[in-house]
């Protein structure tokens, strides 16, 4: 699998995806340029599992899609949070906060 | 919500797979133009650009791979691609796939047969509401069943009926009378019962109505309820029989209701019931078995206890029936399940032993299907491997393995319940008389959730097994993908070992019950029946009061047809009695006092059966004289009779402990008992015959003339008598001119039960040869496909080990030294089964000791016999692929690979 060190870990995507459209409904290449943008780039998405990472959230109807027409007037599809989306995005927050004070503390303790 | 979007999204995948995939592949089209644009303002070359895109995207195909792996229906998807590639392989290896399926078959289709009759017979409830709460009331004596005529056992019923564990109790007992007025005269089964016995069965008549208190006392009209059966067949299912009445033993009565077509009580032929007319003051001496409802949440071992306690109660204002009689006889109610007496014991446990066999069998042919699944698996071995060590991930080739023994299987119970459906047709059409219950036995849900029980086990079982690495991950992949063909693993050899022992282990086990029942079914056959059954016909006539008032009347019409027959072409003896041998149905009898007895302090006197006879019966049927004279016609003299009885060989010993018969004197029933019978002297003895089963010896009888002596009533014997004609040519020839003749006599009279003697006998045998049947196709079955199972493995482990042997035949082994290896390996294999099973078979003697007959569970010929088949069929199985080695050309051998 050859994980680069730009490679989101895996399991955050979903986190990373929901918190990028807390701000803006997005399509599938805005979301990844936009994960990279704030992150200055330390974070790359690979587009074999953004893709895949959108289908399954929107099965789980965190987001939703519709297709529309860009500035630059190509169809694009663009995904949204729904309500549940919104309360999972909290949630996956918080969660992923305690996670990374937790692995934090054990670091500090070795 | 949730699940709503997401049964939404996958239907649409399913249903609109093209438009999923264009709408993805559009999504990925204005990812890479946006990826394409970025570069080029980057300032890359269009050409690089693109480029670049596509690198960073990795690929369209993975990408519609990748999205599809996250969609549910790629898995149903997968399930319909691993089926067809199994059914591809199966197909490429026609020879392996007969051979499971039809081993498959056999095993679940013996087991869904079986089943389905343990089901129907055992298991089903019986058609009352409350089937599961309904007791049998019996008695039983120290000495086992009570004497039929053991007085006021019917009064103990009435001092039960103050009972707590019950809702309610009835007294029913069952008969046969003659229907006459229709176009012929008719002989059906009847049953008399008491007021209890609508309330304790749940049962309502479907037309008219149950019987009236006051039609319960003596001398009160009589009145009938007939059967569903009996309404449609003689009164073509009118409304307007209510009311109607019909003759019964030429008595006129009153038809008050019909039964529901599914009220079958006692058993399934009864047409008639009707109120048992007894004066509760008054009882008299008859056996009456009872039926009981107990109360919800009372056991049959309660009801027992609290009848036990009640039953001394029955001997208050009765002379005869004492404290001291109860104590000294053992005498004590027995409550069981009325269940049980439905279906009777050796049915019941033939066939759960038939299952428990053909349990055994389907795991033989499980273990042979697993050895066939893991004979494959060894030669696809690297490809497994192989595909592995390509990314295939462990689960798909799980999968794949299941979707292949899943079809295996089912293709294997498919034909297995085929071929039980056409088994079943056949119990049902030929078991009738050996199963009871045949109606209720079918293929239905509760049968086939067993099957798809067993089957989807066997098929995750078979699916997991064969895969290769199953917890040793990377290193039996590596040694998987090194292997040539020479070389196997030894823990899947040990596998292979165990799974032969166990199935040589099985078909031992079904050898030996198989064995002991063909002796069993041999002794029986050689059981002496006391009598000559060839060349006899039998057949009854019953006559009515109406039509015969007087016991004398009834011996001059017996007297005249005997006559007559005697004087028909052919006839060599001919003559009547009240109950022939082998009557299942059981014997009259009842304990037997004579002037030679000895003194018996605790126990009472040995019962004896009590028979009517006329002169030639024993000529017709065969039976011996042993001493002093048999009875003559003038015994039987209505005016003068001499009150001349015979008695048997086991009266002799049993009652008069073997002191002189001749002259003796002999009375049924106990001294002191209300209606005491006078003695009857002794004037000769006859052999025994089997009274009602061939297995149980023979408990001595007392044959009576005709007719009545002072004080001793026989006519209740001797108005139905079945006749015996020992003839010169077939017996069944004789009967249309036996009819005609009776026809002549008396139109109203009906001949039924006309047989042979020989049918009765075979009859008699028909269960323990049904149980035989079953028990020796299960244990042939097993015998094949255990002997198929262990010279497939050593077939197979031959094969595997050609290098090693092509390598010691060229360093100079002899080839006779390579068969005796194999022929060693595969004996050591084959004795090691036999000798656990076998002594399996020792711990199963329990269980099959009430199937047998005069052969011991533990019958050292039988075990010796079934190790000796073992032995020789293990040393055929082994001797082809040893012979095979011997003839092994090294230089072939070494090229292999």
């Amino acid at each position: 699998m050859g994980e680069s060190s730009t490679e989101p870990l895996r399991g955050t995507i979903d986190l990373l995806v929901l918190k990028t459209l807390t701000l803006a409904p997005m399509h599938g290449w805005g979301i990844s340029q936009r994960i990279q943008q704030l992150t200055s780039g330390a974070l790359e998405v690979n587009q074999g599992s953004l893709y895949p990472a959108l289908q399954r959230l929107e099965r789980r109807d965190w987001i939703d899609s519709e297709w529309r027409v860009t500035e630059s007037g190509r169809r694009a599809k663009y995904y949204k949070l729904t309500a549940a989306g919104q309360r999972a995005a909290g949630r996956e927050t918080a969660s992923w906060r305690r996670h990374v004070l937790a692995v934090e503390a054990l670091l500090a303790q070795t | 919500m949730r699940i709503n979007k997401w049964v939404r999204m996958t239907l649409r995948e399913i249903v609109r797979r093209p438009d999923v995939i264009a709408e993805s592949d559009e999504e990925m089209r204005f990812h890479l133009a946006m990826e394409t644009e970025r570069h080029l303002r980057a300032g890359l070359s269009p050409e690089d650009a693109r480029r670049e895109a596509l690198l960073a995207f990795g690929g369209v195909l993975r990408h519609r791979e990748q999205m599809r792996d996250e969609q549910p229906a790629r898995s149903l998807e997968r399930v319909i691609h691993d089926v067809r590639f199994a059914l591809r392989l199966l197909r490429k290896t026609p020879g392996f796939t007969i051979a499971a399926v039809l081993t498959l078959a056999v095993g679940i289709g013996g087991n869904t047969a079986v089943f389905s009759a343990v089901n129907g017979v055992l298991l089903h409830p019986l058609p009352y509401p409350h089937a599961d709460r309904l007791v049998t009331i019996a008695h039983t004596t120290r000495g086992g069943d009570i004497p039929k005529n053991l007085p006021d056992a019917s009064a103990t019923h009435v001092v039960y009926s103050t009972a707590k564990s019950f809702e309610a109790m009835a007294l029913y007992q069952p008969g046969k009378v003659t229907l006459t007025g229709g176009d012929s005269p008719e002989r059906v089964a009847e049953v008399s019962v008491t007021q209890g016995i609508f309330p304790v069965l749940g049962v309502s008549p479907q037309l008219g109505r149950a019987f009236l208190v006051d039609e319960y006392r003596p001398h009160a009209a009589d009145v009938v309820m007939i059967s569903d059966a009996l309404w449609r067949r003689r009164f073509g299912a009118d409304r307007a029989v209510i009311g109607q009445s019909i003759l019964v033993d030429g008595h006129p009565s009153t038809i008050v209701g019909v039964m529901r077509r599914d009220t079958h009580f006692p058993s399934a032929d009864v047409e008639l019931w009707m109120p048992m007319q007894i004066d509760v003051h008054k009882l008299e001496g008859f056996h009456t078995p009872g039926i009981g409802l107990l109360r919800p949440g009372v056991t049959p071992e309660q009801a027992e206890r609290e009848l036990i306690a009640l039953l001394p109660r029955a001997t208050e204002g009765s002379d005869f029936l004492t404290p001291q009689l109860l104590q000294s006889a053992g005498i004590r109610p027995d409550v069981h399940p009325y269940a049980d007496d439905v279906v009777g014991s050796s049915v019941r446990r033939s066939l759960w032993t038939l299952w428990a066999t053909v349990l055994l069998v389907l795991l033989i042919a499980c273990v042979n299907v697993a050895s066939l699944l893991a004979v494959r698996a060894e030669s696809r071995r690297r490809e497994m491997s192989l595909r592995s060590a390509l990314g295939a991930e462990q689960r798909h080739l799980l999968a794949q393995s299941i979707a292949e023994s899943t079809v295996l299987v089912m293709l294997g119970a498919a034909l297995g319940v085929a071929l039980a459906s056409i088994a079943l047709a056949m119990v049902r059409r030929f078991g009738e008389g050996v199963l009871p219950r045949t109606t209720e036995v079918h293929i239905d849900s509760a049968v086939l959730l067993v099957t798809a029980l067993v089957a989807g086990g066997a098929a995750v079982v078979f699916g997991i097994a064969p895969l290769p690495g199953r917890g040793a991950g990377v290193r039996s992949l590596f040694s998987g993908l090194g292997t040539r063909g020479g070389t196997t693993d030894t823990s899947s050899l040990r596998m292979r070992h165990v799974l032969v022992v166990a199935q040589v282990a099985m078909a031992a086990m079904l050898l030996v019950v198989c064995g002991l029942m063909v002796r069993t079914a041999k002794n029986l056959a050689r059981v002496d029946v006391g009598f000559r059954p060839d060349s006899v016909l039998t057949f009854r006539i019953a006559l009515s009061e109406v039509g015969y008032p007087k016991p004398g009347d009834v011996a001059r019409f017996h007297q005249t047809m005997l006559a007559r027959i005697r004087a028909l072409p052919g006839v060599v003896a001919v003559g009547a009695t009240s109950d022939l041998p082998l009557s299942p149905d059981g014997v009259p009898g009842d304990p037997l006092r004579t002037d030679r007895d000895i003194a018996r302090t605790n126990s009472l006197p040995p019962a004896a059966e009590m028979r009517v006879a006329t002169p030639g019966y024993f000529e017709a049927m065969g039976i011996p004289l042993r001493r002093g004279r048999v009875l003559l016609d003038s015994d039987g003299d209505s005016e003068h009779p001499s009150g001349a009885v015979l008695v048997t060989d086991a009266v002799v010993r049993a009652a008069m402990a073997g002191r002189e018969p001749i002259g003796a004197r002999v009375a049924h029933g106990l001294a002191g008992e209300p209606d005491q019978r006078p003695w009857s002297e002794v004037v000769g003895v006859v052999g025994d015959v089997r009274g009602t089963t061939l297995e149980d010896a023979p408990m001595g009888a007392v044959y009576y003339p005709l007719v009545d002596a002072p004080g001793v009533n026989m006519e209740w014997l001797s108005r139905s008598l079945s006749y015996a004609v020992r003839v010169r040519t077939d017996p069944m020839t004789l009967l249309p001119s036996v009819r005609s003749m009776l026809h002549e006599l008396d139109p109203a009279l009906p001949l039924y039960d006309a047989r042979t003697l020989r049918s009765i006998v075979d009859a008699a045998s028909s269960k323990s040869r049904f149980a035989m049947m079953g028990l020796t196709i299960a244990a042939l079955a097993g015998l094949l496909l255990g002997s198929i199972g262990l010279y497939g493995m050593l077939a197979f482990s031959t094969s595997q080990r050609t290098r090693e042997i092509g390598v010691r035949i060229a360093l100079g082994a002899r080839p006779s030294a390579m068969r005796a290896s194999v022929l060693r390996q595969g004996l050591r294999l084959c004795i090691t089964g036999l000798a656990i099973g076998l002594i399996s078979a020792i711990g199963l003697r329990v269980a099959i000791r009430p199937l047998l007959y005069q052969v011991s569970a533990t019958d050292p010929l039988t075990f010796l016999g079934v190790a000796a088949v073992l032995l020789l069929v293990g040393t055929i199985a082994a001797w082809i692929p040893a012979n095979r080695a011997a003839h092994l050309d090294p230089m072939r051998a070494l090229r292999l690979d």
